[in-house]
C-alpha cells in the first residue's frame, strides 16, 4: 500500500530505530562486573582459553566483533557492548521479516518494538555479555531457517547454515536451536517428489556445508590455542567441571527438579526475563493476553487465510516452537539456574509470539493495549538501561572500599567476585576459596595478616562447619540492583576474628 | 511438506534429544579449570587435614598416597623416602615443610620443561599455568616473609612470562611474537625469589635451589590421564559417527 500514510509510517519506524540505537550508544554499560564479562573483556587484549580469557568454548566471533569495535572505542568494555548493540539493531530486520509471515507491516513493526525493548534483553544489548550478540544472531538464524523451510534451495540452506555457524561461534549454549536445521534437513530428505539421486546429493552437500561453517570457528579457535590436540585437552579439562560448585551460587545444581522447574519458568523466564520483576509489566502482559483471547473467542468470522499462506504460517510457527522447546529443555537442565539471562532467548520469543498473536485478533482494543504495553515496556526498559549505566555494581563498590584501606598484608577470600577484583587491580591479595579446611590452613600460615571474607564465603563456611556469628565482624554491605547483578547483587564484607 | 510428517519429526527428535543428549551435557557448563596442578591440589587438601585439631593423619596420608608414585617418578626416590619417614613419624611440620619443598621442585620442573618446549605455544602455556598454580598454592606461606610489593612483582612476572610466549592471535588478529629471552629472565626471577624462602624445608635436602637440576625421567606433560581424555572423546565421536552411518543404511534398506 504505497501512499503518504505508509511513507509517514516508515519514516516514524526509522526514526524510532535510530533513537533506539543512539540511546543505546549513549548508555553502554561501563562495567565488567561479572566473572564472564571480565573473561570477555580480557580476551580483547589477549585471547587465551587456558587463562580463561574467555572461558571455554571461546566465543570467537563475539571476541572478534569486540576487537573490530575497538577501532571506534578504546575501552574494551564499551567495545563489546557496542558490538552487541550493533547486532541487536540489525536484528530488527529479521524480526520484522518473520513477523510479516503473520501480520501487516505496521503490526510487524510493533512486534519488533516489543521484542527489542524487552527490559532484561535490552540491558544485555548494551553490556559486555555474549548474550546480546547471540540473541541478535539467533533472530537472523531463525529467519534464514524459516526461509529454507519454505523453499528448500541450496542458497537458502547455505544462508541458514552460515547463520548457525555464526551463532555457535558466538554462543555455543544456543546449540539446541540447531534442531531447526536438522528438521529442515530431514524434511528435505523425505520430499518424495524429488528424485532419489538429487535427495542423496542434497543431503550430503547440505550436511557438509553446515559442518564446514562450524569447522570454521572451531579451527580458528584451535589455531588461537596453538593446536587441535592442546585445545581438545583444554576443553576436556573444562568439561571435568572442577569448579562446578562455584557456578551454582545461591541455587545449587542439587535443587530438586520441581523447584528447579518452577524457578526456571516462573522466575527466570516470566518474572525476570519477560517482566523485569515489574508488577506493572506483568499485569499489562497478562491483560494483553486475556484481551486477545476474549477477542478471538468473540470473533467467529476471522479473516481466513489462503491455504497456502496458512501452511506457511504453521510451518514457521512449528519450526520456531520446536527450536524453542529444545532450548527450554536444555536451559532448564543444563544451564546455571541462578542466572536469569539463560532464559533470555525464550523471553524474546515469547514476547514476540504474544505480540504477533495479539495483534492478529485485529481489534482496536487489543491493538491499543499492545501499543500501550510497548510504551510501558519501553519506559521501564529504558529506565533499567540507564540504571545499569549509572549504578556502581556491588562488586565495584567492594573493590573501591578495598582501595580505601590499603592495609599491608590484607587477604580477601571470595568466590566469583575474585575475578572482578583482580581485574580491577585491588591493592590487596585476593584468594578464591570454597573449602573451610583449606582456609584454616591458609590463615594459620599467615598469622599477621588481616583476613577479610565476602558473604558467599562466610555463608558457605558456616554451612560446612557451623561457626558462631562471633567469628566475624561485619565491615560493610555493598548493594546493586539484583536484576542487573544476579547472585552478586548484595555482597557483605566480613573481617575474620582470630581470637574468638 | 505435510503436517503429520512434520509433527512426527518434532516428536521423535524431542524424545531423542531429551533422552539422550541432555543428561549427558547437564552440568557441562561450569567454570572448570584445565590449569590445576595435582601436587598443589593434594597439598592443599593435606594441609587442611593436618591443620585440624587433632590432625587427620589418615586423610592426609591418603592424599599423599594418591600422588606418591608420581612424585617418585618425577623427583626421585629420595624425596618420597623423606616424606614416607615424615608421615611415619607423624611430624606435621616436617610433612608440610617437605611438601612445600616438593612444590618448589615442581615449580622448577614446570619451568624447565616450559623453557624446553618454548616453541610449542600450547604446551609451554599449559606448563606455565601449572607452574602458576603451584606458586599460588605456596603464596600464603610466603606472605609473612615477603612484602606485598614483592608478591605483586611476582604476579606481574607471571603475566610477563605468559606474554613472552607470544600469541597466535584469533583468526590472525592480535598476533604477538614470542620473546624467549624475556621468558627465561622472568621465570628465573620467580624461581630465584621463591626457592630460597623454602630452603629450610624438607629436612634440608629437598629444594636445592638449582634451576634445571631436578631429575627428569619423564618428558613434559606426562599426566597420561589428560591425554587419554582427548583420545576418549575422539573415539566416542568416531564410534557415534559410525553408528549413525550404520543406522542410516539399515533404515534405507528397510524403506
Amino acid at each position: 500500500m504505497p501512499g503518504k500514510r505508509s511513507q509517514i509510517g516508515w519514516a516514524a519506524a526509522v526514526v524510532l530505530g535510530l533513537a533506539y540505537a543512539v540511546f543505546g550508544a549513549y548508555h553502554l554499560s561501563p562495567w565488567a562486573a561479572a566473572w564472564d564479562e571480565v573473561d570477555f573483556v580480557l580476551a580483547l587484549d589477549r585471547f587465551d582459553l587456558l587463562a580463561m580469557q574467555p572461558h571455554a568454548p571461546g566465543y570467537p566471533y563475539f571476541i572478534l566483533g569486540g576487537r573490530l569495535m575497538r577501532f571506534i572505542t578504546e575501552d574494551p568494555v564499551r567495545a563489546l557492548g557496542l558490538w552487541n548493540l550493533l547486532l541487536v539493531c540489525s536484528s530488527a530486520y529479521p524480526i520484522y521479516r518473520i513477523a510479516r509471515r503473520w501480520t501487516a507491516p505496521v503490526y510487524a513493526c510493533l512486534a519488533v518494538a516489543l521484542t527489542l525493548t524487552l527490559p532484561m534483553n535490552w540491558t544485555l544489548a548494551v553490556r559486555p555479555m555474549s548474550e546480546g550478540a547471540a540473541l541478535a544472531i539467533l533472530w537472523w538464524y531463525l529467519w534464514t531457517l524459516v526461509r529454507v523451510c519454505e523453499k528448500g534451495t541450496g542458497g537458502r540452506w547455505l544462508a541458514a547454515a552460515f547463520m548457525f555457524g555464526l551463532l555457535m561461534g558466538t554462543r555455543l549454549s544456543y546449540a539446541p536451536f540447531g534442531l531447526g536445521l536438522l528438521l529442515v534437513w530431514i524434511l528435505a530428505w523425505r520430499e518424495r517428489e524429488v528424485s532419489l539421486r538429487l535427495r542423496y546429493s542434497r543431503a550430503i552437500l547440505w550436511a557438509g556445508a553446515a559442518a564446514a561453517f562450524q569447522l570454521l570457528w572451531v579451527a580458528g579457535l584451535a589455531a588461537a590455542e596453538g593446536g587441535i590436540r592442546g585445545t581438545m585437552v583444554l576443553m576436556a579439562g573444562f568439561g571435568e567441571g572442577h569448579f562446578t560448585q562455584w557456578g551454582g551460587g545461591v541455587a545449587q545444581s542439587g535443587l530438586p527438579f520441581r523447584e528447579r522447574f518452577v524457578r526456571f519458568v516462573a522466575d527466570n523466564w516470566l518474572w525476570s526475563g519477560m517482566s523485569a520483576q515489574s508488577a506493572l509489566l506483568a499485569v499489562m502482559a497478562g491483560l494483553l493476553a486475556i484481551a486477545a483471547l476474549v477477542m478471538y473467542g468473540k470473533k467467529k468470522s476471522r479473516a481466513v487465510a489462503h491455504p497456502k499462506r496458512r501452511e506457511q504460517m504453521l510451518t514457521a510457527a512449528g519450526l520456531i516452537a520446536a527450536c524453542a522447546l529444545a532450548y527450554a529443555v536444555w536451559a532448564l537442565l543444563g544451564q546455571n539456574i541462578a542466572k536469569p539471562r539463560h532464559a533470555a532467548p525464550l523471553a524474546s520469543l515469547t514476547i514476540f509470539a504474544l505480540g504477533v498473536w495479539a495483534v492478529r485478533s485485529r481489534t482496536r482494543t487489543v491493538t491499543a493495549l499492545a501499543v500501550l504495553f510497548a510504551a510501558g515496556q519501553t519506559a521501564i526498559g529504558a529506565h533499567l538501561v540507564m540504571l545499569q549505566h549509572d549504578q556502581w555494581p556491588a562488586v565495584y563498590q567492594l573493590a573501591d572500599r578495598l582501595k580505601d584501606h590499603p592495609a599491608p598484608r590484607t587477604v580477601v577470600y571470595t568466590w566469583e567476585e575474585e575475578r572482578v577484583l583482580r581485574y580491577l587491580n585491588v591493592p590487596v591479595q585476593t584468594v578464591p576459596i570454597f573449602t573451610y579446611e583449606y582456609f584454616m590452613a591458609d590463615i594459620a600460615a599467615q598469622p599477621s595478616s588481616r583476613i577479610l571474607l565476602t558473604g558467599s564465603v562466610w555463608e558457605e563456611f558456616r554451612r560446612q562447619s557451623g561457626l558462631p556469628e562471633s567469628k566475624v565482624r561485619l565491615v560493610g554491605v555493598f548493594r546493586s540492583d539484583p536484576r542487573l547483578d544476579p547472585v552478586y547483587g548484595t555482597i557483605p564484607l566480613y573481617e575474620w576474628n582470630r581470637e574468638q | 511438506m505435510n503436517k503429520p510428517t512434520f509433527r512426527t519429526a518434532i516428536l521423535l527428535l524431542s524424545i531423542l534429544i531429551a533422552a539422550g543428549l541432555f543428561p549427558a551435557s547437564a552440568g557441562a557448563y561450569s567454570y572448570g579449570s584445565a590449569n590445576t596442578e595435582a601436587v598443589a591440589e593434594t597439598f592443599k587438601l593435606a594441609a587442611g587435614k593436618l591443620n585440624a585439631e587433632p590432625p587427620d593423619w589418615t586423610a592426609a596420608k591418603a592424599a599423599y598416597g594418591e600422588i606418591r608414585s608420581e612424585l617418585e617418578s618425577h623427583f626421585g626416590k629420595d624425596v618420597t623416602k623423606e616424606m614416607d619417614d615424615a608421615f611415619a613419624a607423624q611430624d606435621k611440620n616436617r610433612v608440610l615443610a617437605d611438601w612445600k619443598g616438593v612444590l618448589v621442585l615442581n615449580l622448577d620442573r614446570r619451568f624447565t620443561y616450559a623453557e624446553q618446549v618454548f616453541t610449542d605455544y600450547n604446551q609451554a602455556k599449559t606448563l606455565l599455568a601449572k607452574a602458576r598454580a603451584t606458586y599460588e598454592t605456596l603464596k600464603p606461606y610466603m606472605t609473612e616473609q615477603v612484602s606485598d610489593q614483592k608478591l605483586a612483582e611476582l604476579d606481574q612476572a607471571f603475566e610477563d612470562a605468559l606474554n613472552a610466549l607470544g600469541n597466535p592471535g584469533l583468526f590472525g588478529v592480535g598476533k604477538k611474537e614470542p620473546n624467549p629471552d624475556l621468558f627465561k629472565q622472568k621465570i628465573k626471577l620467580i624461581y630465584d625469589t621463591v626457592s630460597p624462602l623454602f630452603q629450610e624445608a624438607g629436612g634440608g635436602n629437598m629444594a636445592t635451589g638449582e634451576p634445571g637440576a631436578s631429575p627428569a625421567p619423564h618428558p613434559p606433560m606426562t599426566q597420561t590421564n589428560k591425554t587419554n581424555t582427548a583420545v576418549t572423546i575422539g573415539a566416542v565421536v568416531i564410534v557415534a559417527a559410525v553408528a549413525a552411518l550404520l543406522y542410516w543404511r539399515s533404515r534405507r534398506r528397510k524403506s
